[in-house]
């Protein structure tokens, strides 16, 4: 087959007539061997409809009541209309679902809130677990718990001995999930605001708020520290958190009651039957 | 006389035909997407060169328009994913993927001759400009 460079002339005179404009747009028209310009998806298209397509079954989300309900057949119907007889329009509603969760911190506690307000739990008193020490003082990383450790050092000795990374890195990294949660949490909210295409683009010129979406099979969830003093309502949020790592954010404040280890590795059986890896470690 | 040959497939060395203005839509399948697509170009000649046309564009919100391409995708978290194959399930995202790493524009098999001028007018457009203006994409993305 011959080859041969293309023309432009199609090409050129369209974009003279453009009144399409993507500042997005990434090309390299002069390349000797493949030209090439492309925009990412979610700035560029015209119309984009974005929604949660809910399985027939889902028993961990239909039993937490979730927001985002399950589940109507009608959906299904919907969804298999393609094409839908009428045109599509602008739907972004749920968008923010697919946001990034917290980037996921194998010794720290997230701090789900956007501000959050720990007030020290009496099971951080002495007589508590090293782990729910741990927990109240790395987790909540208040003022008082970083002036506690320093008035005792006894005490503050014994901590770091119990804890892989000093408290300070503790705190630092405690912040910086605060912050990554703000952030994260600010978007969701602009993503909800998003009601035409023109700020739908507008708003995902921003690569960083490209980057925070993530399409895919499985919703990425925050780890938390494992314990098996964690809560049951803890334990229910990071399983389904796993599905809508938003519900996640709402339910981990709620943690109020203690489960037993018998308890707690049921769950992870669960998780496990929900076709999830058997370790809760693990990072979808 | 020349014709119009459209093609669609998960990949540039996977293409194959498909048929346009037909309503039917085409399953694009990859080892990071399921889903499937439609495309629609106003006025668009067989290979006898009879006009096929489609009502998308006597839609009042289409008017102007003159080629639409139709994706729709979804993921699916394990579960229902099982659910939705066992329906005959249309699509999903196999493996999470950034939003930023999705995109949509024009590839080309050989080298452009650019006319005289448009290397200068894009390297100094501060904003690049899409070469289909009139015509619509509607993307149908499905997540969970």
């Amino acid at each position: 087959m011959q080859s041969y460079p293309l023309q432009l002339v199609e090409l050129t005179s369209t974009s003279y007539n453009s009144s399409f404009i993507d500042p997005t747009l990434e090309h390299d028209l002069t390349s000797c061997t493949k030209p090439w310009a492309l925009s990412p998806l979610v700035s560029t298209m015209p119309h984009l409809a974005h929604k949660r397509a809910i399985g027939i079954s889902h028993p961990v989300a239909g039993h937490l009541d979730s927001p985002h309900k399950p589940q109507s057949s009608e959906q299904n119907i919907n969804w298999q209309q393609f094409p839908s007889p009428q045109s599509l329009t602008d739907d972004t509603t749920q968008l923010h679902l697919t946001l990034k969760s917290p980037c996921p911190s194998h010794s720290a506690s997230p701090s789900p809130s956007p501000s959050p307000s720990p007030s020290p739990s009496p099971s951080s008193s002495p007589g508590s677990s090293p782990l729910i020490s741990r927990e109240s003082s790395s987790g909540v990383v208040t003022p008082d718990a970083g002036t506690a450790v320093k008035k005792n050092p006894l005490s503050a000795r014994a901590l770091v001995s119990l804890l892989p990374v000093s408290h300070d890195e503790e705190k630092r990294r405690a912040r910086k999930e605060r912050k990554h949660t703000e952030r994260i949490v600010r978007h969701d909210q602009a993503l909800q605001e998003l009601r035409t295409a023109d700020r739908r683009r507008a708003y995902f010129r921003d690569a960083s708020h490209r980057r925070e979406l993530i399409f895919g099979p499985e919703v990425c969830c925050p780890l938390y520290p494992l314990s098996l003093t964690e809560t049951l309502i803890f334990g229910l949020s990071f399983m389904v958190g796993r599905l809508h790592d938003r519900l996640l954010l709402r339910l981990h404040s709620v943690r109020t009651k203690v489960v037993p280890q018998s308890a707690w590795w049921d769950l992870v059986r669960l998780d496990a039957l929900l076709g999830r890896a058997a370790s809760p470690f693990h990072v979808l | 006389m020349p014709c119009l040959r459209v093609v669609a497939g998960p990949s540039l060395d996977a293409l194959s035909p498909i048929s346009v203005n037909s309503g039917v839509p085409h399953p694009i399948t990859s080892d990071a997407f399921e889903g499937q697509m439609l495309a629609y170009i106003k006025d668009f000649p067989d290979k006898c060169g009879s006009v096929i046309q489609s009502e998308y564009f006597d839609r009042e919100d289409r008017k102007g328009v003159t080629w639409s391409i139709q994706v729709q995708g979804m993921s699916l978290d394990l579960h229902s994913h099982l659910v939705y194959h066992a329906n005959g399930g249309i699509g999903r995202f196999l493996r999470p993927i950034s939003a930023d790493d999705v995109l949509f524009g024009n590839t080309f098999d050989r080298p452009l001759k650019l006319p005289w001028g448009s290397g200068a007018a894009l390297k100094f457009m501060q904003y690049a400009i899409l070469p289909f203006a009139t015509g619509r994409v509607d993307v149908d993305v499905i997540q969970f």
